[in-house]
């Protein structure tokens, strides 16, 4: 699904330890358009269910994550 | 009592660096999850935090062994600076709050680095308004 995803914009969290990738996408989100995705790749393991538990509580939609190679990719839609 | 959805108050007590760094992270955190954070500055780390030396990395005592080998990890695996993580914070709403009394009591020097522009405190409030602040949050931490 991730490859029909239209992808606003990246957001490099590599080599970031938690909280960072969650408090990057935070800042990275509040600067974008409702209706827009946001890209956001991370190393950090612990992502996974923070972005889940994250957009949970501020209502932002998780598109889609994947993983491999070490990488974390998740697809987050601007919803308000 | 019902309890506000979000609220969350960390009552900041210690001024030691991994207890501050677990202040800094935590507040954060909660404010990139949509909290409303308010941090409240007592003793210790009213004091660190108007010393000019909040990023200083000192360890309590029964801990002081491995002072060094967890400030070169911190470093290596580039964790932020705890003066950067309470910008941050406020940044996206956190609240610093200084205890009116402690300023006195702790011999603090008011004209240090956290006056100004560069300040990282918000307001200075008593504990009626800090105990007001408090009631009914989701989450009430004291560190």
């Amino acid at each position: 699904m991730a490859d029909t995803i239209k992808v606003d914009q990246t957001l490099d969290c590599k080599g970031l330890l938690c909280p960072m990738p969650v408090i990057r996408t935070k800042q990275a989100i509040d600067k974008m358009a409702v209706g827009q995705v946001l890209e956001m790749i991370s190393t950090d393991p612990g992502s996974v269910a923070d972005m889940m538990a994250w957009s949970k509580r501020t209502g932002h939609e998780l598109l889609e994550h994947r993983q491999g190679n070490g990488l974390f990719q998740f697809y987050i839609r601007k919803t308000k | 009592m019902k309890k506000t959805k979000g609220k969350f108050v960390i009552f900041a007590h210690s001024g030691t660096y991994d207890k501050l760094h677990q202040t800094a992270t935590i507040a954060l955190t909660a404010a990139a999850m949509g909290s409303e954070v308010y941090i409240v500055l007592f003793f210790w780390a009213l004091k660190k935090f108007y010393s000019g030396q909040l990023d200083h990395s000192d360890f309590p005592v029964e801990y002081q062994s491995w002072s060094h080998k967890i400030t070169q990890l911190m470093k290596e695996k580039k964790v932020p600076p705890i003066s950067e993580m309470f910008r941050e914070a406020r940044g996206i709403g956190a609240k610093v709050i200084v205890c009116s009394a402690g300023l006195e009591y702790m011999d603090i020097d008011k004209t240090s680095q956290n006056t100004g522009k560069d300040s990282l405190i918000d307001d200075v409030w008593g504990l009626p308004q800090v105990l007001t602040i408090a009631e009914g949050a989701e989450t009430v931490l004291y560190i």
